[in-house]
């Protein structure tokens, strides 16, 4: 890993990071503040238990506005590498247009202009902490218990994915 | 409650081309515009009434855009409050991480144009503001006169210290690289841009310490700055990965004697 001056991650960089196993220690609190419900991961590792630099931050307004939607991004070397969200109708930078949820992909050429649809779980992300521990997952990051246990998510009716 | 089309249909002629009409997964109306923000995403506009009155937000669009581009609004700082300012001026107000106007039946229309016009000029105004914003260089000079006064130092006024949140970074750290004669980094955490500064420093140290080991090092916090969770935790790493048990009383010895320690 290099730090400092090197120049934006590429896309091989960008797929590499996000199929390597990954995991963090615990899982992130939600901070409340200015209105805004927020979770940001704490450090996440790879398999041998190296630091890796990259980030979750997810949040949403506190109560959220009419319309408003939780947005979640993979960020590294301050760039988002992925990102989940919603728009009515989102046109990428090479045509393809999606409406409703996305994931946004990351390349050296269109950096995050590019991306496909994306399926949220059935029954839905109400919270922000079930929206996390599913883009977790998505992005191949295990969010350990104190008992070293991966999370699941559990839907209402208590049947686990 | 009227439906989207029905609210909006008469504006979308005046309006223009682009706008695509839909629904947020809470069933409220959403207009898709042709407007875009400086990460590429649409801008899109949400309304809903309340009360009896009509609300227009941007669903948060501007305050992700901001977040994507390195400016954390959603914090306490000065980054939020150039965006609260701006916002005020333009009679909107920041709920959470969505702008929020109001607007009328009547002028629709030209309440989206409005708010439109208000989020693009806000993120120009908010990115130059803070890209023209330096960390505070009274700030650290006496941050750094108070740790050296309080370990009894000697030192010159005049010393230069550098960290800016710019091009300097990239001489001061090739600096530490080429020149043998260097012995001293001073690493300065201000009250402004904490958690980047934090970040970047905390790189920069982890490569020159593995080149330089004897590299004498100094770490400095601004103690009346609030800190951030993910800036204390930065902070606090940065902290132990650069003051190695007992090395600050070498430092110490050094700044008081000027003689390289062994």
């Amino acid at each position: 890993m290099r730090y400092g001056l090197a120049a934006g991650p590429t896309k091989a960089d960008a797929d590499a990071l996000v199929a390597l196993p990954k995991f963090m220690k615990r899982m992130p609190r939600v901070r409340v503040v200015n209105g805004t419900r927020r979770l940001k991961s704490d450090y996440i590792y790879d398999s041998a238990g190296r630091q890796i630099g990259i980030t979750i931050d997810a949040h949403c307004s506190d109560p959220p506005t009419p319309g408003e939607t939780i947005s979640a991004a993979l960020i590294w070397r301050r760039k988002p590498i992925r990102r989940i969200d919603w728009k009515a109708s989102e046109t990428f930078a090479d045509g393809h247009v999606v409406s409703g949820w996305h994931e946004h992909l990351w390349d050296e050429r269109f950096e995050d202009r590019i991306g496909r649809a994306f399926e949220p779980p059935a029954h839905g992300w109400d919270h922000l902490e079930d929206m996390f521990v599913y883009v977790c997952q998505h992005w191949n990051i295990t969010v350990l218990t104190k008992q070293d246990r991966p999370f699941r998510l559990v839907s209402n009716d208590g049947d686990s994915e | 409650m009227a439906t989207a089309s029905d609210l909006v249909a008469p504006f979308l002629d005046a309006l223009g081309q682009g706008f695509v009409l839909a629904a947020a997964p809470d069933g409220t109306p959403v207009l898709s515009t042709p407007c875009r923000f400086f990460t590429g995403d649409p801008v899109e506009i949400a309304w809903w009434e309340e009360a009896g009155a009509l609300h227009l937000s941007d669903r948060g669009g501007l305050v992700q855009s901001l977040l994507l581009k390195g400016l954390d609004v959603l914090e306490p700082g000065p980054n939020r409050e150039r965006l609260q300012g701006l916002l005020q001026t333009q009679g909107l107000r920041l709920h959470g991480g969505a702008i929020v106007a109001s607007a009328t039946r009547e002028r629709l229309g030209s309440d989206i144009e409005g708010l439109m016009q208000a989020l693009m000029d806000g993120q120009v105004a908010v990115r130059e503001s803070a890209a023209a914003q330096v960390a505070g260089e009274p700030v650290i000079y006496n941050a750094v006169r108070r740790t050296l006064d309080a370990s009894g130092a000697r030192y010159r006024e005049g010393m230069r210290i550098t960290g800016h949140l710019g091009r300097r970074y990239t001489v001061d750290f090739e600096l530490a690289f080429r020149t043998e004669d260097i012995i001293r980094a001073i690493m300065v955490v201000a009250t402004d841009r904490t958690l980047e500064m934090a970040e970047r420093w905390n790189f920069r140290f982890h490569d020159i310490r593995r080149a330089r080991p004897a590299l004498h090092r100094l770490f400095l916090v601004a103690e009346d700055a609030t800190w951030s969770d993910d800036a204390h935790r930065t902070i606090v790493e940065a902290c132990e990965q650069v003051i190695a048990p007992g090395e600050q009383d070498a430092l110490s010895e050094y700044l008081r004697t000027a003689r390289r320690i062994a």
